[in-house]
């Protein structure tokens, strides 16, 4: 007997195995010129300003353009936006009177009227495809996959001709079973997932799978002007793995100026903080930066100190939310924060629950007693001594040098409980003159595990909701920020890192891992 | 305790799909695979899955046991091993004469043959009863392993608790999916040789069942949590997702063997080429798996600097 998912595993595993591309690129003309007119005369540069009216209307053409991008979409079609740029161009030229905005809306106007010349590709590959593959009643055999911004129009124009495949977006061909059939995709992978933070290479090895791990045994990869090529050895994990196997059915016939630009946005990094110096407790940090509702926002983190940039990432089916180390944090990986005290609360009030659950129905206040202890000795050596002190004396009693020096932060974070190890905490109560105690030690690694066990459940909970969230790779893509508000996981953020300060700065311990504004005030959504 | 030609001496079943076999080579090879000095040996297995995939590498990489073994169990010790059927967490004392005290139980070395056993290590903190050895293992042990002529049968117990003293630590965000999975294969039985099938039976989460499991499927911060990690033999270490791979977790096992299942279907396969493509390894060397692509994975093997882990300081904030 097999099992759903064991099923599914099988599936994969097969189509993988058999997996084979095939590419073919055809010549749009109409919209080579509606490209054309963009790239000349509506790029701004420092000699040649655009006027507002005319940014924006660029700004809705390459919008447009890139939804014709997405499969055989009707470039007349509502959802394309064609009716509102039409209009916007109108009002211009009877503001401006600009030759080129005549020529563009002219131009527009005949893309708009004709067909998708993908659509032919599209229903002939079909019918071929039907004469030689099993027809399933469960699923078509054959899908388009789609980045997603056409997916309205060509699931109608695919309804409108009773084509038998489905139309899916890639993060819905990702979790689903394998189509038995073709998987046709439009234009390179990377164009699947690029976005204003990862384009080129690292959004082609995001995408790659489209083609070496593929929704169906048989990939045709269709593009036409506007597309980009592929790129050679740019879809496998990594560089030297063997390359799926490529058929080309006709000479790629490639125009530089056909691309579509690679969309930038205008974020700027933000200059580093400088924090108010309290007490002596400031660790050097870097600064994540992100861009949410048009605000930028930042987050602190130290390489040795206070929490870990949690890091959420993707799977076929499945969220993986994981604290890596700063040093592994890039561009474009998507952080998982929480923006208000309900984290830190709802942390406190599980760990109560677990000792009452499994700890007979105690409480974990002895251990924070025992927790405040060790800190407030630490703390009263160091008035009473130095730091330096503080680090001579806890290697006269036999603990490492490098552990000693970065202890003493450590151990004065808020969320710091005791060293793991019961011979270096009895070393370092010994040299802080605190009685080292079995008990207090047995309780201190309760509180321990008591606190992991609610981080684990806490963090399985907001797994669970993201998980039920199929949309939300799509959706990071395309805004960078996504906040949850629902019970349980209120005040939970994911954020796609923008930029990484290169310099670190002196940051109040505990303000580390905290949303903050660029005024350096704590950032609320 | 690694012996390479018990874990090599078993087949394939006859209708182990391509894939399942190519992870058995891994599996067999990996333990002992030839690495320059300072360097660990590593192996990358992508997939367009990571369900089922580490439960199949890691059932594979499970050391069968043998007729013969070296107990370990003497004076002034405390070991995890079998009393009366059941595995038992027992101090050893001398006893009379020549006999061993096993937390009551009064054995001789001279006259018995002594329980397989691990000897716990100084830093072990956890408090365990007495459990009892999966039975279905046991009896599938025990009719694998044929009497022969005068001799008296093994011990069933004692063959399954051979086979997790050196275990296979599956690391993972999701713990209950690796077990779920084992549970699903299982039921695949024409897939599975014998020894196979004995570890894919009830694999369990977290460090309290360490030396009564030949699979331990852990998170990272379970592994942070474990002081005594580093006192106890690690046969692999099956890493699931470039993220986990990342963590300061596995930088505890470095020198232990470790494969990395990586999904090409996840957002961080970028960063896992990212930091592949840009870094300088040793060459791994199994035959016939460097950048290959077979059954549906993609493989390479290589070796890590060892030297690459740092002291892992206590983890607090992993929550």
């Amino acid at each position: 007997m097999s099992t759903p998912n064991l099923e599914m595993t099988v599936a994969l595993l097969d189509t993988c195995s058999r997996a084979r591309v095939a590419t073919r690129r055809i010549r749009w003309e109409s919209m080579a010129l509606v490209l054309q007119i963009l790239r000349k005369s509506f790029r701004e540069t420092p000699e040649a300003p655009l006027s507002e009216r005319e940014v924006e209307i660029a700004r809705h053409a390459w919008k447009w353009a890139s939804v014709c991008m997405d499969g055989p979409v009707p470039p007349g079609h509502p959802s394309t936006g064609i009716a509102r740029l039409l209009l916007l161009i109108r009002e211009a030229d009877e503001v401006l009177g600009l030759p080129k905005l005549r020529r563009l809306h002219e131009t527009l106007t005949q893309v708009a009227s004709g067909s998708h010349p993908g659509a032919e590709v599209v229903i002939g590959a079909l019918g071929r495809l039907q004469e030689t593959t099993e027809f399933l009643q469960s699923q078509f055999p054959d899908v388009l996959v789609l980045r997603g911004d056409g997916l309205v129009a060509v699931t109608e124009w695919r309804d409108s001709l009773n084509l038998p495949a489905d139309v899916v977006s890639m993060s819905f061909a990702r979790q689903t079973q394998p189509w038995p059939g073709s998987a046709l995709i439009f234009g390179p992978p990377e164009r699947y997932t690029s976005s204003n933070w990862i384009q080129g290479p690292e959004a082609a090895a995001t995408a790659g799978w489209l083609l070496t791990a593929p929704p169906a045994p048989t990939v045709q990869v269709i593009s036409w002007t506007g597309h980009r090529p592929l790129v050679k050895d740019g879809y496998q994990p990594w560089l030297g793995a063997p390359n799926p196997e490529f058929q080309s059915t006709e000479p790629e016939l490639i125009i530089e100026d056909d691309f579509l630009p690679e969309s930038v946005d205008s974020f700027t990094p933000v200059a580093a903080l400088r924090f108010a110096v309290e007490g002596d407790e400031t660790e050097p940090a870097f600064g994540l930066q992100f861009k949410a509702d048009g605000e930028t926002v930042l987050a602190y983190f130290s390489h040795d100190v206070g929490p870990k940039p949690t890091i959420v990432t993707f799977s076929e089916d499945e969220v993986l939310v994981t604290p890596v180390p700063l040093r592994t944090v890039r561009v474009g990986n998507c952080i998982l924060l929480r923006t208000s005290s309900a984290g830190k609360d709802a942390l406190d009030e599980v760990t109560r629950e677990w000792f009452r659950e499994q700890r007979s129905g105690s409480t974990p206040d002895s251990a924070i007693g025992h927790q405040q202890q060790l800190k407030n000795a630490i703390r009263a050596f160091i008035a009473e001594h130095s730091r330096v002190d503080l680090v001579t004396a806890m290697e006269a009693e036999g603990v490492s040098r490098d552990y000693s020096r970065s202890f003493m932060v450590r151990a004065l974070h808020p969320d710091f409980i005791a060293p793991q190890m019961e011979s270096v905490y009895d070393r370092i109560c010994r040299a802080i003159a605190l009685k080292p105690s079995k008990e207090a030690f047995r309780q201190l690694k309760n509180l321990r595990t008591g606190r992991r066990q609610a981080g684990l459940l806490l963090s399985a909970r907001v797994v669970g909701r993201l998980e039920t969230m199929n949309d939300l790779p799509d959706r990071l893509r395309d805004n960078g920020a996504i906040m949850l508000n629902e019970t349980g996981v209120e005040g939970v953020v994911l954020l796609v890192v923008r930029a990484i300060s290169s310099d670190s700065t002196e940051v109040p311990a505990w303000r580390l891992g905290h949303a903050l504004m660029s005024d350096g005030h704590t950032w609320t959504p | 305790m690694t012996d390479p030609v018990r874990a090599s001496s078993l087949v394939p079943a006859d209708l182990a799909p391509v894939w399942l076999r190519l992870l058995m080579l891994i599996a067999g090879r990996l333990p002992s695979s030839p690495v320059v000095e300072g360097f660990s040996p590593r192996c990358v297995v992508a997939s367009p899955t990571t369900r089922h995939l580490p439960a199949v590498l890691a059932a594979s990489a499970a050391l069968p046991p043998s007729r013969n073994w070296v107990s370990p169990i003497a004076a002034e010790t405390r070991v995890a091993t079998v009393l009366s059927k059941k595995f038992a967490d027992v101090p050893v004392t001398q006893g009379l004469g020549t006999r061993l005290n096993l937390g009551g139980t009064q054995l001789d070395p001279a006259s018995l043959h002594m329980p397989p056993a691990a000897v716990l290590p100084a830093e072990w903190d956890s408090e365990r009863g007495q459990r009892p050895v999966p039975h279905e293992a046991v009896e599938m042990l025990k009719s694998t392993f044929a009497v022969p002529r005068g001799e008296r049968p093994p011990v069933g117990e004692w063959l399954y608790q051979q086979m997790c003293l050196e275990p296979i630590v599956v690391l993972t965000q999701r713990p209950a999916r690796v077990a779920q999975d084992a549970f699903e294969l299982a039921s695949r039985s024409e897939w599975w040789n014998w020894s196979q099938r004995v570890a894919l039976d009830e694999v369990c989460e977290g460090p309290d069942m360490w030396f009564r499991r030949p699979i331990i499927v852990l998170s990272p911060q379970m592994l942070h949590s474990m002081a005594w990690v580093r006192e106890v033999p690690v046969r692999l270490v099956v890493v699931v997702g470039f993220s986990t791979w990342m963590s300061t977790a596995r930088r505890l096992l470095m020198d232990t063997p470790q494969v990395l299942m990586l999904s090409q279907r996840s957002s961080d396969v970028s960063d896992f080429r990212q930091w592949f493509d840009n870094t300088s390894f040793g060459e791994g060397s199994i035959p016939g798996i460097r950048n290959t692509k077979k059954g549906g994975l993609t493989l390479t093997a290589f070796g890590e600097p060892a030297t690459m882990h740092a002291d892992i300081e206590d983890e607090e904030w992993d929550l």
